[in-house]
């Protein structure tokens, strides 16, 4: 296994619950992994499991109803800017233009710096994702894919260690989507950060990830799951026809875990 | 061209309530004490008249000057409480009972108060003025900065910001349309209670002047204050709507 100090974020024992009425409905339960440096983990589970939830944990937004969240060895206590999250609504601003959305972050952190070195810096990031020609616009000027695109500029901007994406895909259209992956990746390889992906689509869990943690239906951990694929996976590399069959392979392996889970849940209820 | 038949008809409403009103005086269709005196021609002359001999801006003057300086007291009071107001949870719960009672009370109730703590004269009509203008300015600004996304406050804590960070740029910003809706409220109040506010025994200001023609027998000239009554007030509003349209922003 690793050593001890690759690990960047380990989860011990979590649990969420949240009180409902007179009873409580338990989100997560008894879930352990680590999370390692300049990783790309993604995780996979069916709606309502709680993915969101380890997400929002991992943020500090929220705090485990037991078990702890060590960041680097020390608990997380609450939100930080080392842990930029991209949620899954879009959290632009309405009022500012894309540019200023992108200045928000220096804005709240780096006060001493000078009004057009903030500019400077946003529009870099802009530029990384592909969005350079939209400074000016307003976030209602924008379609959506512009938009996701704008979110992460944003996010990166703050120069996270960890990038926690939620959903962060969802609702973009094929082609769009296609792109952002590879804009993901690129950028997750050029500034060597840690991600963490939670998404319900596998071919995207397969196509991103280093690592994938399955959820199960009562919010426990199924499997943890290495992806064996070579990068680059996007674009070209897509083509070659052992690739793929490698890909379609390893989807399937996910595929299974899941459904292995669906299965028990059946007898469970029979 | 749909354009200019829009306003058109916009125009000709005006000139339908001006022939019935002319038509009301001539034809003493209020009775007969509703004399031509009291016709939109006979006011408009007076208007002139008004105007050319100074009356108007000795009247109106002092009544734009009591309605804005109270509303920049009230501007400056509710804003800060709205936002504190609708961003705290707690401060809200206890507020609620005592804004929406308070809030309720035509502030000419408060008029003998006003007049035992201030006395007779600008400072009284200022403060009723200010009385009204403060709830609808408080209750917009805090509906505003509480029914703030709590996306953008998480998303401003994952950055890195602080509550003094996320009141500056997420929740003061995102509560302006809502401050503007209340300062056009406050502004459309304030002057509706300005005139009776001015019968209290000041000297000057539309109010009074109503009172003085009443006394005079001048029924022209009180319809022509009526009528400046109701153009500035249109002004006002317009100014508000205007500053709606250019400081809103949309989703």
């Amino acid at each position: 296994m690793n050593t001890g100090k690759d690990i960047l974020i380990s989860v011990r024992q979590v649990s969420k619950t949240y009180s409902k009425g007179r009873g409580s409905v338990c989100v997560l339960r008894d879930c352990t992994f680590d999370v390692l440096k300049n990783e790309f983990l993604v995780i996979v589970g069916p709606t309502g499991c709680g993915k969101s939830t380890m997400l929002k944990l991992i943020a500090g937004l929220e705090f485990p109803s037991s078990g702890s969240i060590l960041l680097e060895g020390a608990p997380v206590t609450g939100p930080g800017a080392d842990r930029g999250m991209i949620f899954q609504e879009y959290a632009l601003l309405p009022w500012r233009t894309v540019l200023k959305n992108v200045e928000l972050g220096f804005e709240f952190r780096n006060r001493e710096m000078s009004e057009k070195d903030r500019r400077d810096e946003a529009m870099r990031y802009l530029e990384m994702v592909g969005l350079g020609y939209a400074a000016k616009k307003h976030p209602v000027e924008l379609s959506g894919g512009m938009k996701r695109r704008a979110s992460l500029a944003m996010i990166l901007a703050i120069k996270p260690k960890i990038l926690l994406m939620d959903g962060a895909f969802n609702a973009l259209d094929s082609k769009t989507r296609m792109t952002m992956h590879q804009e993901i990746t690129r950028i997750w390889e050029t500034e060597k950060n840690t991600v963490i992906f939670v998404t319900s689509d596998l071919d995207e869990a397969v196509k991103l990830s280093d690592r994938i943690v399955v959820l199960d239906k009562q919010g426990g951990i199924d499997d943890i799951l290495s992806n064996p694929l070579p990068r680059p996976r996007l674009g070209s590399a897509a083509r070659d026809l052992d690739f793929h069959h490698r890909f379609v392979s390893f989807r399937e392996t996910v595929m299974n875990v899941i459904k292995k889970d669906a299965g028990m849940r059946t007898c469970a209820v029979g | 061209m749909a354009l200019i038949a829009d306003r058109l008809y916009y125009v000709l409403g005006v000139i339908v309530f001006l022939a019935v009103w002319q038509a009301a005086s001539v034809f003493k269709l209020f009775g007969s004490e509703f004399s031509e005196s009291f016709s939109p021609v006979a006011a408009m002359l007076a208007l002139i008249e008004m105007i050319k001999n100074g009356e108007l801006v000795h009247h109106a003057l002092p009544s734009l000057r009591r309605v804005l300086i109270s509303l920049s007291f009230a501007v400056v009071v509710a804003l800060p409480v709205g936002v504190l107001v609708g961003y705290f949870k707690r401060i809200e719960q206890m507020t609620y009972v005592v804004f929406q009672f308070m809030r309720m009370i035509s502030p000419l109730a408060w008029m003998p108060i006003a007049i035992i703590i201030f006395g007779v004269g600008d400072v009284s009509v200022v403060f009723l003025l200010w009385l009204v203008a403060i709830w609808p300015l408080i209750l917009n600004t805090s509906h505003g900065a509480g029914r703030v996304s709590p996306l953008w406050v998480n998303m401003s804590r994952t950055m890195g910001a602080r509550d003094a960070g996320i009141l500056r740029k997420v929740i003061i910003p995102a509560a302006v349309p809502d401050m503007l809706t209340g300062l056009r409220l406050a502004v459309g109040v304030s002057w509706i209670i300005l005139v009776p506010a001015e019968m209290l025994g000041v000297p000057d200001g539309l109010g009074y002047f109503i009172l003085d023609t009443r006394d005079r027998f001048r029924y022209d000239q009180l319809m022509a204050t009526i009528m400046v009554i109701g153009m500035i007030g249109y002004l006002l509003d317009s100014v508000n709507r205007w500053l709606i349209h250019k400081f809103s922003w949309k989703i």
